[in-house]
């Protein structure tokens, strides 16, 4: 079964200024496949940040139907991090939560993920003393804490340097080898998507629809280097081409 | 030598600066260049310290004051932060109670006295309402601003983790206004003060406001000396206090370098 469906799904908002009702997506329709990587690609004002929310149920949606089988947890763009909770503390948030913060296996689960994120020797930190990809990664093992079968990513690398969203893409593709979560990705950079990616939808903007889906057959694990391919500089230009028709 | 210097100079200037102050007017008082009924001088206020120690009567009014303040303060605390949680937590709740605040909070509240006094009489609880009544508000309106200005993506994280009203308010809301809190709390802490020695001075049959008063009438410099140095050094003791509990729930704030 697909972890995620999405069937002819209508978002609209009313814009109280204008006094106009405005349709953020019209008639999507995708699927995701258990352990299937899926990035959304698509212009500023496409909807794909209104589709993840949406996704995430804290959106009404107009018209379809969106079915998320299994649990889901969300990283998003800003680190939203916890400032007065240290590293381990704002880990376990979600768990606490869910009333898991003194299960039996909640302390070595949280020591794990911050090793897994590469934070080890950081769980007494405050978000403050990280640096933006640090508090991205305490993001990430947050959102991997409560074991999710489903996550979500919204642009989290958007605010980093160049040079550490580099390293945040090989990192997120290194700990997603090693958990195989399903995941859809919203970015509006070609190549991440891509690198990242089984699969990227390319939507339209004004109503954000979906226009294309490319399957990514470069194989796994992938290296950074990946990117100067010939077969990936094919794919880049196939999704370039779709974003500006 | 110098390492000292630089490592303390605060603490060596400004002693250097109270204890030059304090000869000075030790000799301006004693040495008749001006007139010790006017000013006094250290160290006959310390003689008077100690009579009025030894009387009893300096305990009793350090009591009595010290009483309205904990009552007041401590009331202004009790009702200022919950109602501050809900008038910043409900926008309707704000709404209603918005103009009241914002009407007591701009009125000097000393100039409700004589209404306390008839409502209350000239004991203990008329300063108590006004130790309440200037404290409460610096709590209120800091606590509203706490919560109002709580992260919205930090409630949008905790909702989508699936946190229930209660947990949003324990984890996040609270938490998050603290500061702000604290805050408002030091603030209050300086009206109450004020409420306590004005609410004295103007009638009262206890307390070191009324020792001041009564000083005064009568041309006590000395005594009236004793009051205001008693009176000046809680405020400074109570100011440092919440200075440090302030920045010690601000840790987790970036540190300014």
């Amino acid at each position: 079964m697909a972890k995620l469906e999405i069937s002819s799904v209508d978002v609209e908002y009313y814009v109280a200024r204008s006094q106009q009702t405005l349709v953020a997506l019209s008639d999507v329709s995708f699927e995701v496949a258990d352990g299937e990587f899926v990035s959304i690609v698509g212009p500023s004002g496409c909807g794909k940040t209104t589709l993840l929310n949406a996704v995430d149920g804290m959106l009404p949606i107009k018209r379809g139907r969106i079915a998320v089988n299994g649990r889901k947890a969300m990283v998003f763009q800003s680190p939203s991090l916890l400032p007065w909770r240290t590293v381990a503390d704002n880990v376990v948030y979600g768990l606490e939560l869910q009333g898991k913060r003194h299960a039996p296996e909640t302390k070595a689960k949280v020591a794990e993920l911050i090793a897994l994120v590469g934070l080890t020797g950081f769980e007494r930190s405050y978000p403050a003393e990280l640096s933006g990809g640090m508090q991205q990664r305490v993001n990430l093992a947050r959102a991997l804490a409560v074991d999710p079968e489903l996550l979500l990513l919204d642009e989290p690398f958007a605010a980093l340097d160049a040079q550490t969203r580099e390293l945040m893409q090989a990192e997120l593709l290194r700990i997603w080898q090693r958990t195989r979560k399903t995941a859809i990705f919203i970015t509006h950079q070609i190549d991440e998507a891509i690198y990242l990616s089984d699969r990227v939808l390319v939507f339209g903007a004004r109503p954000g629809t979906v226009r294309a889906s490319i399957r990514i057959d470069l194989p796994r694990p992938r290296e950074l280097r990946i990117k100067r391919q010939p077969q990936f500089l094919e794919y880049y230009d196939r999704v370039a081409d779709l974003l500006v028709a | 030598m110098r390492a000292v210097y630089d490592a303390h100079y605060r603490l060596i200037l400004g002693g250097s600066g109270v204890v030059a102050f304090l000869l000075l007017w030790e000799w301006a008082g004693t040495s008749g260049a001006v007139n010790p009924l006017f000013i006094s001088s250290p160290s006959r206020i310390a003689h008077a310290f100690a009579s009025l120690s030894a009387s009893g009567e300096l305990g009793k009014d350090v009591w009595v004051s010290s009483l309205e303040f904990l009552y007041g303060f401590g009331l202004a605390i009790a009702v200022g932060i919950p109602f501050g949680i809900l008038m910043g937590w409900y926008r309707p709740v704000e709404a209603i109670f918005d103009p009241f605040v914002n009407f007591f909070y701009a009125t000097p509240r000393v100039a409700l006295l004589p209404l306390m006094i008839i409502w209350l009489g000239i004991g203990m609880n008329s300063k108590i309402a006004i130790v309440f009544l200037g404290a409460v508000f610096a709590i209120l309106i800091n606590t509203i601003a706490g919560v109002q200005n709580l992260d919205a993506s930090l409630l949008r994280a905790a909702r989508s983790f699936g946190a229930t009203d209660l947990q949003i308010f324990r984890t996040i809301a609270l938490p998050g206004t603290v500061p702000f809190l604290i805050t408002g709390v030091r603030l209050g802490l300086g009206h109450a003060l004020i409420g306590v020695v004005v609410g004295e001075l103007y009638a009262a049959s206890a307390g070191v406001g009324y020792l001041i008063a009564v000083a005064g009438n009568t041309f006590q410099t000395d005594k009236v000396f004793v009051g205001v140095t008693i009176v000046a050094v809680a405020g400074m003791l109570f100011t440092e206090i919440f200075k440090r509990i302030e920045s010690h729930y601000q840790s987790w704030k970036p540190k300014i370098n």
